[in-house]
């Protein structure tokens, strides 16, 4: 095999390896690696002759439609105004499944009130639809896109069916749960997760199906109540946010008919023990192998969540201010 | 009476059925016609290409890919002079027939080539092309968990009914499909979601809006096949959802209207449906279109739509 030639490649994964030792963040060669688009070579004559040029000599590159890095994100909020969404939850919770059913809700003809109106990374819901839907099947991997980054965005515009406002854009934060679980045991770690001062809404996440296990329950109500108190002792999140605790699996809770169950131990005593800070408490089932519960479920309530509070000529303003808050905001580095 | 260049650019993915809609065009412009909108005044300098895929339609034979025909000709740009016959205005209308490929590897690898970009400003509307039976569905979080469900019943059923080697076998199935999870593949992405990225990059580019769309839905006799009531828009709002509301809901910077159009007719792999469609006198009434819930000959009318919008907007 002909050997990788070093600094030729770069991808716009921070956390790849590939410029300096010829092989992807998952020790793949260049042209086996599955993320071909964040791997280019430095060289454009070259990516011409690789991938070959279809329209002529010089092509323009387009806007790559994976998920925004946090440099990139700029163009967005420059260009839209945005509502930046945060879900936070440890790992394997179903943050992804939350966004790629809620993707796939629009694949189906849309979202409660709300239609598709555009997204710049239809390749990065793309991508995290597939590894939701692989997930279902019962599959495991380590090498999926979310643990390689710690912030990427996506980026959704939605429009109510009745057309009476604009477009309203929302950016969701896809974070790694293992950022947040380190964040939940240190202030530092915690203070470093600026990503909460500018969420417009947070929505706290507690997997249903471990709320179900006696072993594990108390675990989750502990986490979460821990992640909520450090956020509030840091004052990483204010009144002025939007916060919400999201269960999920609510397909599995009702087939074991365990819903006054999980209400009584866990949404009630939370709602209480954070009152001013969490709204409401949202059940969703992405998915549902339980006939009274119909897959997205929740997902509507979801969504409406996201603009709770959203003065609606404030969305027909283009100038409003909050979109330059966005240009100027630059997340602290980790030390 | 005015001399005007209109471009029209045709999009769709390949076999999305551009280059048989341009045979049929062609055909239509330059036949004898009563009541016809567009005629054609004069041949355009070089109709190599435009002859080679008008015979090739005439025949009822199916159109080579426009890829391999561009290897052999220098220009696959239709040129077609035409005349409004209501107010004899005569405009030149080019419609270059890029091959679907391009528009593929356009989402696939994210590159535009300046040629084309210098096109999408010019042009004064978009032709996009949809072939039904070349739809890639998404595969939903939902069929996924439905298909289990079917699955994990069956499995049930066969282990009540004391089948106990069929429910080991399918278990070890199971137990095996948890090994690994398959990469993405880019090349799976359904359809409507390149659809849309498509008109998005157009959008992008446009210097003036709105962006006329005109979508055209190929091969329309195998959908009345199924459902003869079925209009254009209804089928777009059933088969891809996703585009569907982005249409909509882009209504201020998109017009568009959609066409079912078959421009053979039928089915020219079939015998008898080619022996039937060859017999007609005139090649011109093999082509279906269905537009506003009404069914006619007149294979123009997309174009002739684009015009008339884009006319709207001169005044």
């Amino acid at each position: 095999m002909e050997p990788v030639q070093l600094g030729i490649y770069k991808c716009s994964q921070p956390e790849c390896s590939i410029q300096t030792t010829g092989k992807c963040v998952n020790g793949l060669e260049p042209k086996d690696c599955t993320n071909k688009l964040d791997i280019i070579k430095q060289d454009e004559k070259t990516l011409h002759e690789e991938f070959g040029s279809t329209f002529g000599t010089e092509d323009v590159r387009l806007p790559w439609g994976e998920s925004y890095l946090e440099p990139e994100i700029s163009h967005l909020t420059y260009q839209y105004n945005c509502r930046l969404i945060l879900v936070i939850g440890e790992p394997s919770c179903g943050k992804s499944t939350l966004y790629g059913a809620l993707f796939d809700s629009f694949h189906k003809g849309g979202c409660g009130k709300f239609i598709f109106s555009s997204t710049k990374t239809p390749i990065g819901f793309e991508r995290i639809c597939h590894y939701a839907r692989e997930k279902c099947k019962g599959k495991q991997s380590n090498t999926e896109r979310t643990k390689s980054h710690e912030f990427t965005y996506l980026h959704l515009g939605v429009r109510q069916k009745d057309m009476t406002n604009e477009t309203q854009h929302l950016i969701f934060a896809d974070v790694s749960g293992e950022r947040f679980q380190t964040a939940k045991v240190s202030d530092d770690e915690m203070l470093s997760l600026q990503v909460l001062k500018r969420a417009d809404n947070i929505f706290f996440l507690a997997d249903g199906g471990l709320l179900l296990d006696n072993a594990q329950k108390h675990v989750v109500k502990n986490d979460i109540s821990n992640m909520i108190t450090r956020c509030m002792q840091n004052n990483m999140i204010s009144n002025s946010q939007s916060c919400a605790l999201i269960v999920t699996k609510w397909d599995e809770i009702t087939s074991m008919g365990k819903q006054a169950d999980i209400e009584n131990f866990f949404i009630s005593p939370i709602l209480k023990k954070f009152p001013g800070i969490l709204n409401k408490a949202i059940v969703i089932a992405s998915r549902s192998t339980n006939d009274d519960i119909p897959p997205g479920t929740g997902l509507s309530e979801f969504l409406d969540e996201c603009f709770r509070d959203v003065d609606q000529t404030r969305a027909l303003n283009k100038e409003a201010p909050f979109a330059r808050e966005y240009q100027r905001f630059k997340y602290e580095e980790r030390t | 009476m005015t001399n005007d260049h209109n471009k029209i650019l045709m999009l769709g993915l390949p076999e999305a059925g551009k280059t048989s809609f341009l045979a049929a065009l062609v055909q239509y412009t330059a036949a004898e016609i009563d009541d016809k909108t567009l005629t054609q005044y004069k041949l355009s300098s070089n109709t190599a290409y435009i002859n080679l895929i008008h015979e090739t339609w005439l025949k009822g034979l199916r159109q080579e890919r426009t890829k391999i025909i561009a290897t052999q000709n220098s220009s696959t740009v239709a040129e077609l002079y035409l005349q409004e016959e209501a107010t004899g205005e005569r405009f030149i209308l080019n419609i270059p027939d890029f091959f679907g490929e391009t528009f593929e590897s356009q989402f696939n690898d994210r590159l535009i080539g300046v040629n084309y970009l210098e096109q999408i400003k010019e042009s004064s509307g978009i032709l996009l092309f949809i072939n039904p039976q070349k739809i890639r569905q998404p595969v939903l979080i939902d069929d996924i968990s439905s298909a289990l469900f079917v699955a994990a019943s069956m499995d049930s059923a066969v282990s009540e009914s004391g089948d106990s080697d069929t429910k080991d076998q399918g278990q070890i199935a199971m137990d095996n499909a948890v090994v690994a999870i398959r990469p993405f593949d880019i090349e799976e992405v359904p359809t409507q979601i390149i659809l849309v990225d498509l008109l998005e990059t157009h959008l992008s580019f446009l210097q003036k809006m709105p962006l006329h769309v005109g979508i055209v839905i190929s091969a329309w006799d195998t959908v009345i096949e199924q459902d003869s009531n079925l209009s254009p828009l209804k089928w777009l709002e059933i088969s891809l959802p996703l585009l569907y509301q982005y249409l909509i809901s882009n209504f201020d910077v998109i017009n568009f209207k959609s066409f079912g159009i078959s421009a053979q007719g039928g089915d020219m792999g079939k015998p008898e449906v080619a022996r039937k469609l060859l017999s007609y006198e005139n090649p011109v009434q093999r082509i279906i279109v269905h537009e506003d819930d009404k069914t006619h000959k007149n294979i123009a009318s997309p174009v002739e739509w684009i015009l008339s919008q884009w006319q709207k907007r001169q005044k």
